[in-house]
């Protein structure tokens, strides 16, 4: 035991050097004010009218990505499930493949397609529509969003869904459910651990993105994720930027365990 | 008891596989009917097809004088208990049992009584609230019985049902299988490969291979009067030995000649070449020279209640299979006799599907 242990060295120095030390300085510097001494002013700061509105918005934005996520990858997972194509991996493939590319590279990708004399404006006033304002607008991030996360809701669940015993959906059906009464009460109920994970993959990096609401927002969308940026870059003032950032750890754990409760009961309270 | 199901001429086929090639069967109201037969017989499609689960490509499928080929499973009145009971995981014992009773919104009040009244016929009264993954493999049996039972179907399909038990418990449950039968007065119908709890259960066994149905009757006509060679190696053991018809019920085995109780009556004319069956049971040992063949015991197995003996015949052409309660040494020179009535007379195999079978002995 004490011979393994040490191979666990290397990860406890990647641990100490990259976690606790960040975390802790992020820690030391939210409690402290410019002049040096310790305050709470960075960690409420957060209920300022701006950075709440921020923060409303980012919710409002990472809750749509994940609900459109969720709703496109579900019947997505199922259709794997049942496919020849999806057992062979190929069209898994197909999903993860856009992951292969330029996380910023894809992002720019729908700049080109979405700016006024992009792609879909040409389409759209090929047949004759007005020209339409897409980029910069908050439909444009949770475009970037859903395109971005996707496949982080899509494995997860495809992962739960495709190990559901085809004997338990007989089963139901076999005791005379319908088609919709077997998903409320089988297959969705044992998807929930999948689920779980889904959203959690994509709520949290869709709730503290910066980088797509700068490239899709153009600057004009503010979301918590670009405060808390703006705050450490442009402003240089690492004392408030701590302090935003703490909150908002705080309430991705929050809004983790909530999650995670569902999983524990087997999600019956889902339905 | 009228007809309940009939299977008219299925046909089914899996990437140009047969699997099944024209099933004939039919079950009356309130039978055991089993279906036996080695794994990849078709006996879990034929299960399968009744269930609503399996589309045939020809032929129908007949319930109470209506056609429910086409009827989705959730419609028909009759329940299945898998091979791996299929309990639904995140649902407690009770929650399971209800399951039927909810989709098909019956009264709270009514699903309580349900739940216990089954619990109590699969004796594991008090269970309701425990977890699926708490309950032992003989516990999940019953509550796969129970999740079917409540749901008061005509029928209930049982596939292989005692296949992961063990040998006691697979003993105690076929005798409760046997009651519960006769408290729900409903019909069975079970698949199992083994020929034990096939003769143990049934009204009427059905033995299939190879997408065919070889014979069907009560436990003692496939017992007593298999039809093929095949028949009866699969129901317990069997010397098949070749033959020729000498003369009218004269057959001959080993080179020499025996009477026997099949003639031209029974389709075996002189001259015909035959396969003779002869249960390892019927077979006496007598001291050297006093019966119909001689040989020397080779092997000897006990096998609790009795001896199990190889004994290769004096011209070394055939090797006899023997089952005796008395004690004899390998290499121990013996006689072997056998009654006329036991020894059977059969068909040599026709088809080139038949031939398939005997190659696979």
């Amino acid at each position: 035991m004490v011979a393994k242990k040490r191979f666990a060295t290397p990860f406890i120095i990647w641990i100490i050097a990259g976690t606790v030390i960040p975390l802790a300085s992020i820690a030391y510097y939210g409690f402290t004010s410019r002049e040096g001494g310790f305050t709470f002013a960075n960690i409420l700061a957060m209920f300022q009218h701006d950075h709440m509105q921020a923060l409303g918005l980012s919710l409002l934005l990472a809750v749509i990505s994940t609900v459109i996520c969720l709703v496109m990858a579900f019947p997505m997972a199922m259709i794997l499930r049942e496919s020849k194509w999806g057992k062979q991996g190929f069209l898994i493939f197909v999903i993860i493949l856009p992951m292969w590319m330029n996380f910023l590279l894809r992002t720019m990708a729908w700049q080109v397609l979405l700016e006024r004399q992009g792609v879909i404006n040409a389409l759209i006033t090929a047949v004759g529509l007005p020209r339409q304002e897409l980029m910069n607008t908050p439909g444009a991030i949770v475009l970037g969003m859903v395109y971005d996360f996707l496949p982080f809701m899509i494995l997860p669940i495809y992962n739960t869904v495709s190990k559901i015993d085809n004997h338990l959906i007989e089963a139901a059906y076999d005791l005379g459910a319908s088609k919709t009464m077997t998903y409320a009460r089988v297959i969705i109920p044992l998807t929930v651990p999948g689920i779980v994970s889904g959203v959690t993959m994509v709520f949290i990096p869709a709730l503290t993105t910066f980088v797509i609401s700068n490239m899709l927002g153009g600057g004009k969308i503010n979301l918590i994720g670009n405060i808390i940026e703006q705050e450490f870059t442009v402003n240089s003032n690492w004392y408030l930027g701590s302090g935003l950032s703490l909150v908002m750890m705080v309430f991705i754990i929050a809004s983790m365990l909530l999650l995670q409760k569902f999983d524990k009961t087997g999600g019956q309270n889902l339905i | 008891m009228g007809e309940l199901i009939r299977l008219e001429h299925i046909v089914k086929s899996f990437d140009d596989t047969m699997v099944l090639n024209g099933i004939d069967l039919s079950v009356a109201e309130n039978e055991f009917v089993t279906l036996l037969g080695p794994s990849g017989c078709g006996k879990t499609t034929t299960l399968r097809i009744i269930g609503g689960f399996e589309k045939p490509d020809e032929g129908r499928v007949w319930f109470d004088g209506k056609d429910i080929t086409d009827l989705p499973a959730n419609q028909r009145l009759l329940n299945t208990v898998f091979q791996n009971y299929a309990l639904f995981p995140h649902m407690t014992v009770g929650e399971n049992i209800a399951f039927g009773l909810r989709v098909k919104n019956k009264p709270e009040q009514y699903i309580k009584d349900k739940i216990k009244y089954a619990l109590k016929l699969v004796n594991l009264d008090g269970f309701q609230n425990r977890q699926i993954d708490q309950m032992s493999g003989g516990q999940q049996q019953r509550i796969a019985m129970a999740r079917a039972i409540v749901n008061e179907p005509r029928v209930l399909l049982l596939d292989e049902p005692l296949g992961a038990l063990d040998l006691k418990l697979r003993q105690e449950m076929q005798y409760e299988l046997v009651r519960l039968k006769k408290e729900l007065g409903i019909t069975f119908l079970y698949i199992t490969h083994d020929q034990e709890e096939a003769l143990t259960m049934s009204d009427k066994v059905v033995v299939m291979n190879e997408g065919y149905i070889q014979q069907q009757g009560t436990p003692e006509q496939i017992y007593d009067e298999p039809v093929n060679a095949f028949v009866a190696d699969f129901i317990g053991d069997s010397n098949i030995i070749d033959g020729t018809m000498i003369a009218e019920k004269v057959v001959r085995i080993d080179g020499k000649d025996y009477p026997c109780i099949d003639g031209t009556e029974q389709g075996f004319p002189p001259r015909s070449r035959v396969d003779v069956v002869i249960r390892p049971e019927d077979i006496d040992i007598v001291p050297y020279g006093q019966g119909q063949w001689n040989g020397t015991i080779i092997s000897k197995l006990f096998i609790g209640v009795h001896y199990e003996m190889l004994v290769q015949s004096e011209d070394g052409k055939v090797e006899w299979l023997l089952q005796n309660y008395d004690q004899h040494d390998v290499g121990e020179k013996i006689g072997m006799k056998v009654d006329p009535e036991n020894i059977q007379i059969m068909q040599k195999p026709k088809s080139e599907a038949e031939s398939a079978i005997e190659l696979d002995l």
